[in-house]
């Protein structure tokens, strides 16, 4: 038998428990092999070391803790034994030096989670610049509707100035209004109409002026009341209505 | 040293201890007591060669006896009363020691520093009589704490299968029975604890 096929089979041949004729075969070997006989030794003498440990004797008061805890565990509920459970190996994470920052940390991210649930809860909502439209519960013909609806409270019957293509991807997401006062059958000096466009950020350009005031002085205030407009969709309860837009101009002074 | 609550309630704890104990009786023949009479040493010296700590130890032993008084109702027999008790000590020592790894591996702590911290001098292992002199029983002490020291160096599965066969001189069988492993497991699992400790040991000595 060569070392190669001995050395493995050492532990088990030390045990015993090898079949006879392996074990007659390497009893052979380590006969004749003086560093197969030498590795033996070294197994019999790690044996003999652990063996010398020999038990150790369990403290006798081992048997109270025993009935103390099976006592204790019977008598609570459940919801006790959880408590229990979890206080106890709670305990143990604590006392350890360094769960310190891992608590420090976990306090940290609570708070910043609870500051961020709190402001999201307290502040209006804004308008997301760069989300699309549909993200708001808009339906896709919502910028029409808006300027049809506005259209028709302020007495136009239609856009006949100017046919848009409100589906189209372009113009999608803008929402079109009618912006103008005192609209009447009978257009005096200051009238005007127009649809002008908001973008998501919610400022307003014009897109197209129905109808001009006959004061041609009249068009650069009206201009700057446009762009001073800021729109966002209404909101009730911090929810969004989607049917509705709010429209906010400040107050400009018209000097001529 | 140990508060007087733990002073045994004997009537009360007896009473309700006897249910699980009739009904371990039917497949086990003996009482829950019996059964701690018998085995609280083994149990304990077990977990203690895994773990090197005896609070630990002491900690896990409870565990142990308590799974064993809850679970007896549905032991089966079909393998000996001792290798269940093994396999039930074997499973908690096993989860406490990688409780404690994993510790070590979020970098908290680990379980040496844990020992070296918590039980200094904390051995109370029964010198055998063959000690001649209070020299010789230091000796001895000494001794064995270096082995206990070699054996907790040894991977988890490693340490346990070695213990069960040189400390506590159990059959291949019988482990391969507690750890849930098989036959071949177990033998390559001594071999290669026994041959690191083999290295160990004469790393040492020179
Ligand atoms: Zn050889």
């Amino acid at each position: 038998m060569l070392c190669e096929k001995a050395l493995p089979l050492l532990s088990e041949y030390f045990d015993d428990v090898l079949d006879p004729q392996t074990a007659i075969q390497i009893s052979q070997h380590l006969g004749q092999c003086i560093r197969c006989r030498r590795e033996f030794d070294g197994l019999s003498s790690v044996h003999k070391r652990l063996q010398a440990l020999h038990r150790v004797a369990a403290p006798a008061y081992l048997n109270s803790l025993v009935r103390h805890k099976i006592e204790k565990r019977t008598r609570d509920s459940w919801r006790v034994r959880l408590r229990e459970d979890i206080e106890r190996r709670w305990s143990k994470i604590r006392t350890l030096e360094g769960m310190w920052y891992v608590t420090r940390a976990l306090g940290t991210v609570m708070a910043s989670l609870f500051f961020v649930l709190i402001t999201s809860a307290i502040t209006p909502y804004y308008m997301n610049v760069n989300a699309p439209v549909r993200d708001l519960n808009f339906p896709p013909d919502y910028s029409h509707q808006v300027a049809v609806n506005l259209m028709k409270k302020l007495g136009i019957p239609t856009l006949a100035q100017r046919q848009i293509a409100w589906r189209d991807a372009a113009i999608s997401d803008l929402y079109f209004s009618q912006f103008g006062e005192a609209i009447s059958s009978t257009p005096k000096d200051d009238d005007f109409s127009v649809v002008t466009r908001i973008d998501r950020s919610g400022s307003a350009q014009i897109q197209n002026v129905l109808q001009y005031p006959a004061d041609e002085n009249l068009l650069n205030n009206f201009n700057a009341m446009i762009t001073t407009a800021r729109w966002r969709p209404a909101s009730r309860n911090g929810q969004v209505i989607s049917s509705h837009l709010v429209c906010m101009v400040s107050k400009i002074s018209v000097d001529n | 040293m140990y508060p007087d609550e733990l002073a045994l309630h004997d009537d009360k704890s007896a009473v309700s201890q006897r249910g699980a104990l009739e009904r371990a009786g039917s497949r086990v023949d003996l009482t829950f007591e019996e059964l701690f009479e018998r085995y609280s040493s083994m149990v304990f010296s077990l977990v203690y060669q895994i773990l090197g700590d005896r609070e630990e130890a002491l900690d896990v032993s409870q565990d142990v006896f308590f799974t064993i008084y809850r679970k007896i109702g549905s032991f089966r027999g079909e393998s000996s009363i001792k290798t269940w008790i093994y396999r039930i000590a074997v499973h908690r020592a096993a989860n406490r020691c990688r409780w404690w790894s994993r510790l070590r591996r979020r970098g908290t702590v680990s379980l040496e520093e844990h020992l070296s911290r918590n039980s200094e001098g904390d051995i109370y292992r029964s010198l055998r009589s063959d000690a001649q002199s209070p020299e010789d029983a230091l000796l001895i002490q000494e001794e064995h704490r270096e082995v206990e020291r070699m054996l907790l160096q040894l991977p988890l599965q490693q340490r346990v299968a070695v213990i069960m066969k040189d400390i506590e001189g159990l059959s291949y069988e019988e482990i391969a029975e507690a750890m849930q492993i098989s036959l071949g497991t177990v033998k390559s699992r001594i071999a290669r604890g026994r041959e690191v400790l083999k290295r160990n040991f004469r790393e040492a000595m020179s």
